[in-house]
């Protein structure tokens, strides 16, 4: 390799170029190692300052999203039938999201705040997101993120107005597990498949332990913030043993990640009353396009009851009118 | 350095910026803060482009979670060699930018694979050949239509 020579073809202004660029490679290695508090501090005053304009600007993509929802719904009343039937689809989704959030804030004993759900969009931080609250808010590290589904997501780096977490398709994503009838205990964590394609992985259960599939998997509460008793997903299949003495199953969570925008996060001082399965009752364990269907059927035989009614009672007048 | 080259990128920056941040588009969209890296680092001073590729790396740390600093590192090593290309190598046919975009692209992804750190890093296979070639592919198809469309590729890769 020739030695390095500066534009101006000096080779003392070549040595002085190279020296400062090994300092700026040696700041840039050091970057690696600072402290962790140092480094968190960096990057939340860059989101601060640089990155600011370009997260308000997704934060207000979200919210004109949800505006413009709304006022299509509005539009459709006034317009006609068939609008309503086009603006329908998306106004149902939210109304059914945000209706489970309400009724999951209001039952237990914890506090939790709504967020909206913003996502880095780095091609190499898939899974991770950020939340519009934070330590100002009483959001600590290892709050769980959940939506009416279930388990969403942690908070990992809480900033005094916003915080930065995980979904449950992080590598990273850990948590501990059992099955609803809480005989069996293990770890939920993400598996990536050879395409890409995020699993959840229930682990470290007990060889004998055998699971039917369809089998609802909750959180245990151990070891953990996160409470007792929220959903994590549904058994599939077996996904064979660790040695002879531990058996894992693939899961099919019940949060689709990719279609987060809107979630509960716990907060701190919030304390489990009991087992949080009592909002989840029976049947209630579902993954929102289920929730969705199941909504659907129920307005659909609502509508069925309402018309058989209608016919009946109009039946009912032509007796009568008859009989006169 | 040119205007033009200064003003590309320039442009390039602030538009992953608005994709990739504002709009929460990931891997759809290319890698333009490397993009623009590449094309600088070609016409300014070693020093100069590793400390863009620093700041550029900054910026990109300051959204991730775990492993700060692994882009700094990667991107002002990219900088850094990017910029002594020019000495080792003089060209500026289509072929030639091709490839420099391309392997700058794959050896940020590279330096990025191995300063990220075992506990947080994807296997190597996966990571550099799968994702990084795709990315760099994109960023070189990418890169080459814009610079031809623009201007920066007739002066790219001049002899001095």
């Amino acid at each position: 390799m020739p030695p390095y020579v500066h534009q101006d073809g000096s080779e003392r202004a070549g040595r002085l170029e190279l020296r400062t660029t090994l300092v700026v490679l040696f700041v840039a290695l050091i970057v690696n190692f600072l402290p962790q508090d140092l480094q968190l501090a960096t990057a939340e005053r860059l989101r601060g300052t640089v990155l600011l304009p370009f997260l308000a600007l997704q934060e207000g993509l979200v919210d004109a999203q949800a505006r413009a929802e709304e006022a299509s719904v509005l539009q459709a009343r006034i317009d006609s039938l068939t609008a309503v039937v086009m603006g329908r689809t998306t106004l149902e989704e939210e109304n059914r999201r945000l209706r489970g959030l309400l009724q999951l804030d209001a039952r237990d004993g914890w506090e939790w705040q709504a967020v909206k759900v913003l996502r880095a969009g780095q091609p190499d931080q898939e899974g991770t997101l950020m939340v519009d609250a934070g330590l100002l808010q009483r959001v600590r590290e290892g709050a769980p993120l959940v939506t009416r589904e279930g388990l969403a997501g942690v908070i990992i780096e809480p900033s005094p107005g916003m915080s930065t977490g995980i979904d449950w398709t992080h590598p990273d994503f850990r948590a501990s597990a059992m099955t609803l009838d809480g005989l069996h205990y293990g770890i939920v964590r993400s598996d990536a498949g050879i395409f890409r394609e995020t699993r959840l992985l229930l682990e470290g259960l007990p060889y004998s332990a055998v699971l039917d599939s369809g089998t609802v998997v909750v959180t245990s509460g151990m070891g953990t913030v996160i409470p007792r008793g929220l959903p994590i997903g549904r058994v599939l299949e077996d996904a064979g043993a660790e040695g002879e003495w531990r058996k894992t199953y693939w899961l099919q969570p019940f949060v689709e990640a990719r279609s987060l925008t809107l979630g509960l996060v716990g907060l701190e001082g919030g304390i489990p009353q009991e087992d949080d399965l009592s909002d989840w009752q029976e049947g209630g364990f579902l993954r929102a396009e289920e929730r969705a269907a199941r909504e659907e059927a129920l307005a659909d035989t609502l509508r069925m009851l309402r018309d058989s009614l209608a016919l009946l009672r109009g039946a009912g007048r032509g007796g009568v009118e008859g009989i006169r | 350095m040119r205007t033009l080259d200064l003003v590309v990128a320039f442009l390039l920056i602030l538009t992953h910026l608005i994709v990739h941040v504002g709009f929460g588009v990931g891997a759809a969209a290319p890698d333009l803060f490397t993009l623009a890296l590449l094309i600088i680092a070609r016409d300014t001073h070693m020093a100069v482009a590793a400390l863009i590729g620093l700041g550029l790396g900054l910026v990109e740390d300051a959204l991730g979670l775990r492993s700060f600093g692994a882009h700094v590192l990667s991107l002002a090593l990219v900088g850094a060699l990017a910029s002594r290309t020019r000495d080792l190598f003089v060209g500026e046919s289509v072929m030639f930018v091709a490839t420099y975009l391309f392997v700058g692209k794959l050896a940020a992804d590279l330096f990025h694979w191995v300063a990220v750190g075992a506990e947080h890093r994807s296997g190597f296979v996966r990571a550099v050949f799968l994702e990084g070639g795709t990315g760099a592919l994109y960023v070189a198809v990418v890169g080459l239509a814009l610079m031809y469309t623009t201007g920066v590729l007739r002066n790219t890769g001049r002899a001095r």
